[in-house]
């Protein structure tokens, strides 16, 4: 699995620095290892969160990909998590996809994707109920909390079985 | 400097992906070609494919990997288990084919990439030569596809009646050819083509005389020497022979083609797990949930090299050094802490362990209800002889009050209250 984890991260990390270039918006700031990479993520054109910059940090170990990266927006030097009713204060993102709905056929660039369009549809700039409460006593890896995904935002909704 | 380490990484690990071939202008197809023969989920080129029963096709280890983690399909979430694989020789003989033509294909399209854009940087009329060859390649490809699907057999195109032009695609075709599978023993090697209108075998050089003649011309025979030895390739010579040496060679390599069944290890003692590796030569250091792991991970790799081709499967010595870089892999990830399995156990027993006075607290906290529930049970208790069904009743009551689900700020906590 471990070989798999790095080759395949290698070959996604080849493909972001090459002619195919993530697309408008998202940016690598930082992949110095196999296990944090950062992006920055701008929801451009028409959005609540026109001219605001994000950062999304991905830790990966040797499950990937069979199991989801660990994915969080940055909170810390300087940078803020954007105001969304899945996006806690401490970063950590309430989305099917890092969780129930990862598939191994998905990839950074995929998450990357999907969160910036998660931020393009928002239409209120509201925190998700309880945040308080949650970022008290959130783990450290997002990963360890079970979230519950309790709207029409999964990716699969009709062929889930 | 870290970005060094990654940079190293990406060029000593030869990474191929469909990306090396040019763009869909430059040479239509080939990334696609290339992407279509990869798995999903590594990436890579299938090793020994399997396709589950959606028909989807993975790598037989990582769709073995993709069912312990979660038994779905990972394109169509449809439900899969490993019973279902089922080996996909098809599909690993059109990879073994490309693996073998990608690079001559790669370099093909590269040359033609940089040919075309020297044309278009410079005036075309002073460079006739490549313009005129560039006029060619369409001619000779028409010809090449009418030998192929005329009246006449494809082998025509291989003994050299009709003559490609262009050099570089009658060689692309024969390297298509020489990856077939079906190379009957009347292979064009022998000078003997096949005649469309007799069916008979007919030396190549003399088949046009012979389709003049109305097909009158006695067709070269193919010698008794030849036919013989055919046949004792067929049978007594070489096949049974191959056997026998394969079957030497397994032995010699303690290989089997039965896979090894599946462990349920909660049954098993940490001894009988150490036992069942020490079976196979393997490590047997480490705490319980490491050897359920490596056991688990022997198992698949074993198996999944049983889903190749039997020409194409590893040594066992090469399933080992996988699984020594396996236990590197391994070693190297729990020691900076990312480990996922490192990071789920310590959530539940250790959390438990480590938060063990809050939680008495919590209890403390939750106590005061617990009067009721002391005074209902001896009720029930009383009741048993009487009827039956009113202790189920209770006894459902109990379980009900036992587990409380609260579900607050996106979060289910389930609370089992194990002291009541």
């Amino acid at each position: 699995m471990s070989t798999v984890y790095t080759r395949r991260l290698s070959k996604e990390l080849a493909e972001i620095q090459t002619e195919t270039k993530p697309p408008i918006g998202i940016r690598l700031l930082k992949a110095d290892d196999f296990e944090t990479w950062i992006f920055e993520i701008e929801v451009l054109g028409d959005s609540l969160y026109r001219g605001e910059r994000f950062g999304l940090k991905f830790r990966f170990d040797n499950s990937y990909p069979f199991s989801a990266p660990a994915v969080q927006f940055v909170v810390d030097s300087g940078m803020k998590a954007p105001v969304h009713p899945h996006v806690y204060t401490n970063g950590h993102i309430c989305a099917s996809i890092l969780g129930d709905d990862w598939s191994p056929t998905l990839s950074v660039m995929a998450v990357c994707i999907t969160i910036q369009s998660m931020l393009a549809s928002c239409k209120r700039k509201e925190l998700p109920e309880g945040n308080d409460t949650y970022v008290r006593t959130a783990p450290d890896n997002p990963k360890k909390t079970h979230f519950v995904y309790d709207d029409d935002t999964s990716p699969f909704p009709s062929n889930r079985v | 400097m870290g970005k060094n380490t990654v940079h190293d990484l990406l060029n000593n690990a030869d990474i191929q992906d469909p990306l090396d071939f040019p763009g869909r202008a430059d040479a239509p197809g080939l990334r696609d070609l290339d992407g279509a023969l990869r798995c999903k989920i590594c990436q890579e080129l299938f090793e020994a494919p399997v396709v589950l029963a959606c028909g989807h096709c993975f790598c037989s280890l990582c769709a073995r990997n993709q069912i312990s983690e979660k038994a779905v399909c990972p394109v169509c979430w449809k439900p899969a288990s490993e019973g279902h694989l089922r080996v996909n020789p098809t599909m690993e003989e059109a990879v073994v084919a490309w693996k073998g033509a990608r690079a001559y294909v790669l370099r093909l399209a590269t040359d033609d990439r940089t040919r075309q854009n020297t044309l278009r940087g410079t005036p075309e009329s002073s460079h006739p030569r490549p313009t005129k060859k560039r006029k060619t390649s369409p001619d000779s490809e028409i010809e090449l596809i009418e030998s192929v699907s005329g009246p006449s057999s494809p082998r025509r195109s291989h003994v050299g009646i009709t003559k490609p032009k262009s050099k570089s695609k009658a060689r692309f075709t024969s390297i298509e050819r020489s990856g077939e599978p079906f190379s009957s023993p009347n292979s064009p090697d022998d000078g003997c083509v096949e005649c469309p209108a007799c069916a008979r075998q007919v030396n190549a050089s003399l088949i046009n005389e012979h389709l003049d003649s109305g097909c009158k011309m006695p067709p070269t025979k193919i010698t008794d020497a030849k036919e013989k030895d055919e046949w004792s390739k067929l049978f007594a010579g070489k096949a049974p022979k191959k056997g026998k040496d394969r079957l030497k060679a397994d032995v010699n390599d303690d290989d089997t083609d039965s896979p090894i069944p599946k462990v349920s290890y909660t049954v098993l003692k940490d001894k009988q797990i150490r036992d069942l590796l020490a079976e196979h030569d393997l490590l047997t250091t480490g705490d319980r949930p490491l050897l359920i792991a490596r056991h688990q991970r022997w198992v698949s790799v074993y198996n999944a090299n049983l889903d190749h081709m039997s020409t194409q499967r590893k040594r066992q010595a090469e399933l080992r050094a996988e699984m020594r870089r396996w236990e590197e892999g391994r070693r190297a990830t729990s020691n900076s802490g990312t480990a996922r399995e490192v990071a789920l156990s310590i959530n539940v027993s250790e959390y438990r362990r480590e938060n063990k006075a809050e939680f008495a607290v919590l209890v403390e906290r939750a106590k005061p209800k617990k009067p009721s529930l002391p005074s209902n049970l001896p009720q029930p208790q009383g009741q048993v002889k009487k009827d039956h069904t009113s202790i189920n009743e209770a006894d459902d009551e109990q379980s009900v009050a036992d587990i409380t689900a609260t579900q607050e700020n996106g979060m289910v906590v389930i609370d089992v209250d194990s002291e009541a």
